[in-house]
């Protein structure tokens, strides 16, 4: 009887046994997504190991092939690097390190991020400045963009400047075009830009030329145009937007629109900034997954950011701006004397 | 009998001179609650209540005439927008009807070439009036719009 029992019980114990690995193999099977998730928010690495083991989704080189994007339209139901919670202020820092200050090759916990600039050392990167300015800074601005640039006029928060919006607006369209609302109707940029006076002017242009493979011609329209609107506005500081990444699996077609092409199109308004000496500000800075992508759940359409990176956008342009240095008033006064003395000088003469 | 007959004829006219003023009848709205509610219309895309102090540069109407605004734009990806405003004086109204117009037309012709499927909300655009009150509203369910219109007056 007692050797029946015992052999009950190890049967029963077997039982069990067999039971608790099943549920742990469920568990691993079927809840991996919740793990990678877990792991995400504990290490960049890891993170990046297990989105590449989950279908391969995040090309951890960086490389988005329009390939891969095809066979990642169900990004949103895999585990991404990130929450994706646009609702949150947070929500992307949540996923992945963001430092909005220090550029791409900078801290050693960012060295696994790919860099968001074709030369991160390059002098016309604006770089964080402290102290933050406040929106008074941008009184004396005017904002020429595309649809992006009039998502973060409409939900940044921003209550200075004046904005020259147009969707649509590509390079053609803002050199020739009548796209700049008025309650007259629609003007050109350029007539816009003649009717007041303004010490800054932000371009973000570019995500509607990424067709524009005529990159030379690209390179040089934008020269043109930016140099004829520092002819209307000749004490105006220049400011360049880099273009933003795009979600490409949420893009209509990614046969122009990727990140491959917004990478070639940036280093060229790179390259612009350094010859013309304009200023760079690099926002996909904050804005990149790291891998050379848009943070996953930053947009619905895979182009115009939510809200809340509109907002983060914002901060951004307030802690990396040009100082300007307020002429000292005694090197003013030593100025005008030795003017005056000269003058006198050349009188005597 | 022709006491009858004047005083139907009054009456007539009376009606009809309360109903032609559809524009001067006293009304009285919380601009954020119909923007709110007026939100709930549009459902292709998050907007984003848009700062006061730009909605003057966005549509052209004088700052001196408008005692309030609110606006909730588009993150850039359709054409959808709310914008209640209220005028310090009634006969303002028509004026901000005309710049609400005035912005439709002007958006029509942009989205006509960057994305056409916009164009139809914009042809179904609302502007209003009542009151002292104007509405803008570019949205995805005209009818429900216009039934919360109707309740607040409009």
């Amino acid at each position: 009887m007692k050797q029946q029992k015992r052999r009950r019980r190890r049967r029963q114990d077997t039982l069990v046994l067999k039971l608790l690995i099943l549920v742990t193999l469920v568990l691993v099977v079927f809840e991996g997504r919740l793990i990678v998730t877990m792991f995400s928010h504990h290490s960049q690495m890891t993170a990046a190991k297990l989105a590449e083991e989950s279908n391969g989704i995040t090309a951890v080189d960086g490389t988005i092939t329009e390939s891969e994007s095809e066979e990642s339209k169900d990004a949103d139901a895999a585990p991404a690097v990130t929450t994706g919670d646009s609702a949150s202020p947070d929500a992307f820092l949540a996923g992945l390190p963001t430092n909005l200050g220090t550029p791409s090759t900078g801290s050693s916990a960012q060295s696994d991020r790919l860099p968001t600039v074709s030369n991160p050392d390059s002098a016309a990167i604006v770089p964080k400045t402290d102290p933050p300015v406040d929106d008074s800074y941008f009184a004396d601005a005017v904002f020429i963009g595309d649809s992006r640039m009039e998502g973060f006029r409409n939900a940044s928060g921003i209550t200075q400047g004046r904005f020259f919006t147009s969707v649509g607006m590509s390079l053609s369209s803002m050199t020739k075009d009548a796209i700049i609302q008025t309650a007259d109707g629609n003007i050109t940029v350029a007539a816009a830009l003649s009717g007041g006076v303004y010490n800054k002017i932000y371009i973000m242009l570019g995500t509607n030329d990424l067709g524009e493979y005529d990159w030379n011609s690209f390179r040089d329209g934008f020269i043109s145009v930016t140099q004829r609107f520092l002819e209307i506005q000749p004490d105006a500081i220049l400011y360049v937007c880099s273009v933003l990444y795009v979600e490409e699996s949420k893009v209509d077609s990614t046969q122009y629109v990727n990140n491959a092409n917004v990478d070639k199109i940036n280093s060229i308004l790179l390259e612009v900034c350094e010859q013309e000496g304009y200023h760079y500000l690099d926002l996909n800075e904050f804005l990149s997954n790291g891998y050379g992508s848009l943070i996953e759940g930053a947009t619905s359409d895979g182009v115009h950011i939510y809200p809340d990176y509109c907002k983060q956008m914002l901060t951004y342009l307030k802690s990396h701006y040009v100082p300007v240095e307020e002429p000292d008033e005694t090197e003013a006064e030593t100025e005008t004397e030795t003017e005056s003395e000269s003058e006198d000088s050349e009188v005597s003469v | 009998m022709h006491k009858l007959t004047v005083t139907i004829g009054a009456a007539a006219m009376a009606l009809c001179l309360t109903a032609c003023g559809g524009g001067s009848k006293e009304v009285s709205v919380d601009t954020a609650v119909l923007a709110k509610e007026l939100l709930t219309t549009v459902t292709s895309d998050t907007l984003t209540e848009t700062a006061s102090d730009l909605l003057p540069s966005i549509y052209f109407f004088e700052e001196d005439s408008i005692a309030s605004g609110i606006a909730y734009a588009s993150s850039g990806a359709t054409a959808c927008e709310i914008a209640v405003v209220q005028s310090k004086d009634a006969k303002n109204a028509e004026a901000v009807e005309k710049l609400f117009q005035t912005r439709v037309d002007n958006q029509s012709s942009l989205y006509a070439s960057y994305n056409a499927g916009e164009v139809e909300k914009l042809d179904d655009a609302i502007i209003e009036s009542a009151g002292a009150y104007t509405v803008l509203c570019v949205c995805d369910d005209t009818d429900q719009a216009e039934k919360i219109l109707e309740k607040y007056g409009f």
